[in-house]
């Protein structure tokens, strides 16, 4: 594996809907047991209950995490396995809980100890069956020869950092206009990332175009942004409505040639958008 | 089949255990209602 920047993709809006919303609702009574606790004095009591409570609560919005990373492997075509195994650090978090508070049950009698971690350990076999835990492996369909999974990846991990990179500077652009064709922008270059993990053989033709386009992208965003913090030229406000003109255009029309594998018109475009990013100091 | 199975088994193992063991822990709270 290269030392490219992990790609998060939890920066996306994946929408994972209600799941784990169990996890909530199953261990409200403990909430109530906790407050009871309180209400009756019972410090250790109180200390305990709430902080099984508060366990399975961190262990359920672990889990939710977990879910909506996995929801973006599955989502994509080809995926590194997520780095940290939230979903099974969630179920852990989880059966630890409920077998102390099993344990706790049974007011911490010491020959309650095996069937309280009997209880934990059908927990994490529950959670198991029911969410699975995390993918381990990597992902990858329709990869062909001459282009490595590790490439396919860094290139897309890449590529999305620089089009995070984009939109975070859009964020701090107040004009409208440029806000929505940037938006534009973005939203086809993760077309166009999608379009290479349908098929990672376009990767070797779309990486100097990649490059190209969301190097220029980026510089010539982050330096509007930049610009328009401080004072607002009118010059500049023309070349980057320029700029932005040429790139939505130009990309448009490359992600369409990508489709077609049009390996000539694909590269004859990058030069003249080059050429026109290096003209106007973006490059 | 097996997917529905293992799910079933699995939800059923959840809402026991955890469901289960924190309606018990009122249950130990307040023992003389019980």
């Amino acid at each position: 594996m290269s030392a490219a920047k992990r790609y998060e993709p939890t920066l996306h809006n994946v929408r994972y809907g209600i799941k784990g919303i169990l996890l909530y609702l199953l261990p409200l009574p403990v909430l109530i047991t906790a407050i009871g606790s309180l209400m009756r004095g019972a410090v250790m009591d109180t200390l305990v209950t709430g902080g099984v409570f508060a366990a399975l609560m961190l262990g359920a919005s672990i889990a939710r995490h977990g879910f909506r990373l996995q929801g973006e492997y599955e989502r994509r075509k080809i995926a590194r396995a997520p780095s940290t195994p939230f979903k099974t650090v969630a179920a852990i978090i989880i059966s630890l809980a409920i077998g102390v508070l099993d344990w706790w049950n049974s007011s911490f009698a010491m020959g309650s100890i095996l069937p309280s971690t009997l209880v934990g350990a059908v927990t994490f076999l529950g959670f198991a069956l029911y969410y699975g835990l995390d993918p381990r492996r990597d992902k990858a369909t329709g990869i062909s020869i001459g282009v490595t999974i590790d490439e396919v990846l860094d290139a897309l991990d890449a590529a999305n950092v620089k089009i995070d990179a984009i939109e975070q500077a859009r964020r701090k652009i107040n004009n409208p206009e440029f806000n929505a064709r940037l938006q534009r922008i973005t939203s086809k270059a993760r077309e166009v990332l999608t379009s290479i993990e349908d098929d990672p053989t376009r990767l070797s033709r779309a990486r100097k175009f990649l490059k190209v386009y969301l190097d220029g992208t980026q510089r010539v965003t982050e330096g509007y942004a930049r610009a328009h913090q401080d004072n607002k030229p009118v010059a500049l406000e023309t070349n980057f409505s320029r700029v932005l003109d040429s790139i939505e255009q130009t990309f448009a029309e490359q992600h369409t040639k990508l489709l077609e594998d049009n390996h000539f018109d694909l590269d004859v475009q990058i030069e003249v958008l080059e050429t026109q990013l290096k003209r106007e100091g973006v490059l | 089949m097996a997917y529905t199975l293992k799910k079933t088994v699995g939800f059923i193992l959840l809402v026991v255990t955890i469901g289960g063991v924190s309606v018990m822990s009122i249950f130990h709270m307040f023992p003389p209602l019980f």
